[in-house]
């Protein structure tokens, strides 16, 4: 492995001049690998792929802002929904109750250990740690502060995607009512309202949320992209502007040799 | 026919985090990295058959006892009655709660099947070349990897209710021994998806290189 990343960087460069050019603009589907050339689409409108029909990119009003609102909202509401009993059982005089933690404790206490290890991540920690760092990079692109933790959390927030299973749960909540039903008189807890809500807030939060937008902002720490390929190496009068674009182009190949 | 290249062919590859195009040279010895977020590029996922199909049969195996042996022990009054993901099924026909019903049997038994038969139909097609529509493939590779959580419900209820019914000697309903196969078997039919990859799917429909 003599060959250092730069180096294909540029012998790349020459074979695909033509298109090394417009890369910016270009995209392919991640499910059929075509490759298409990126449309300016408007606001609250998803583009897909026309061969396989994934889900491509969308335009979305705001989303920083918003799914910032909405993940604070969710953070908010996720304390109550763990807290507090979610269902209530009366019976033959006696009462219980049941909390998000104590479902978990009650696998883990009859040695299943493994399995409440994954009730726990599915209702409560994946859906907290994604709120939280969905939140703390949306606070950091709004705030104009650029880390290389940023970059990570968002990674990180893209890797547990998926494993946050809040709807599943309230399914299975309503099932374990019925279930219960013939047994004895069941009631609705505090926390089930709070469950619900962030649930709701989780959902709005993927709904408004634009994952590409915030990747070209942490990218280029700009809302419109600037294609760093088109701007030529050595512009003859530099403007004001081209300079932090090449300049912009030299940290990114530093970052690239470092690795 | 749609005029339609693959990244692949024009010497790109799209990152699989962050889905951003990048160039891409195609040579397994070369480590390339994503420029915006700095994860490994690969133009596929590297040995994404072998491991789909580890992880299927890993899963088809738990998936065995995940049904025979009881999912959940009901004691009542001292009466312990151990029941199947199936007989709970059977129970909630009984009470006439039918909906309730078909949900925990779509959910628990026939979702995990058909996610298993689904992945394997999808493994045989990419290695034999198999001529099905790719369109309807991925479609139904989608739906596999969308309806893969819902599995989860039957292992929330079980939680739900041990910690709920725990009345000493009256009732108490506690997890049996099928819930963690159970659990593997949900988790690794959702690894299985994961390392699948659906860019294999279209690879020969292609008309390009």
């Amino acid at each position: 492995m003599s060959v250092s990343v730069k180096d294909v960087m540029v012998t790349s460069d020459i074979k695909q001049n033509a298109l090394y050019q417009e890369e910016g603009e270009w995209l392919a589907c991640h499910e059929c690998d075509a490759v298409f050339i990126k449309q300016a689409i408007d606001v609250r409108f998803d583009a897909y792929c026309p061969r396989c029909g994934c889900h491509l990119y969308a335009s979305r009003p705001d989303t920083v802002r918003r799914t910032l609102a909405l993940s604070l909202t969710g953070l908010i509401l996720f304390f109550p929904a763990v807290l507090l009993p979610i269902i209530g059982l009366d019976v033959l005089g006696m009462s219980n109750s049941a909390t998000l933690i104590a479902a978990v404790l009650a696998l883990f206490n009859e040695g299943y250990w493994w399995t409440s290890f994954l009730v726990l991540a599915c209702s409560i920690a994946v859906p907290f740690i994604e709120m939280l760092s969905l939140t703390l990079v949306l606070i950091a692109i709004s705030l104009d502060h650029y880390n290389p933790w940023v970059k990570s959390m968002f990674k990180f927030w893209h890797l547990l995607k998926g494993w946050g299973m809040l709807e599943v749960y309230l399914i299975g909540v309503l099932v374990s009512m019925v279930k219960l039903l013939d047994m004895a008189s069941v009631h609705i807890g505090l926390g089930l309202y709070a469950f619900i809500g962030m649930l709701l807030m989780t959902l709005l939060m993927t709904l408004s949320l634009d994952t590409e937008e915030v990747w070209e902002f942490l990218e280029h720490g700009i809302h419109a992209p600037v294609p760093y390929e088109a701007v030529p190496a050595s512009v003859p009068t530099a403007r004001e502007d081209d300079q932090v674009i090449t300049e912009r182009y030299a940290l990114k190949e530093e970052g690239l040799n470092k690795r | 026919m749609m005029d339609v290249r693959s990244a692949r062919s024009l010497g790109m590859a799209s990152c699989s985090l962050c889905h951003k195009l990048c160039r891409f040279v195609d040579n397994d010895e070369i480590a390339q990295y994503c420029p915006r977020c700095g994860t490994r590029l690969y133009s596929r996922y590297p040995n994404s058959v072998v491991h789909t199909w580890a992880l299927l049969i890993t899963a088809a195996i738990c998936f065995l006892p995940a049904n025979l042996y009881p999912i959940m022990v009901v004691s009542q009054l001292g009466n312990d009655t151990p029941s199947t993901i199936f007989g709970g099924v059977v129970a909630l026909v009984h009470h006439g709660a039918y909906g309730i019903a078909a949900v925990v049997f779509i959910a628990s038994l026939a979702v995990p099947f058909l996610k298993l038969i689904g992945l394997v139909i999808l493994l045989i097609k990419i290695q034999i070349g198999w001529h099905l529509n790719a369109s309807q493939c991925t479609s139904m590779y989608r739906m596999i990897e969308f309806i893969g959580r819902w599995s989860m419900l039957d292992i929330f209820v079980i939680a739900l209710l041990a910690a709920l019914v725990n009345l000493g000697a009256v009732a108490r309903i506690e997890a049996g021994p099928a819930a963690t196969a159970f659990g593997l078997t949900v988790v690794l039919t959702m690894l299985a998806a994961m390392t699948f990859d659906p860019r294999l799917i279209w690879d020969k429909e292609v008309g390009d290189e």
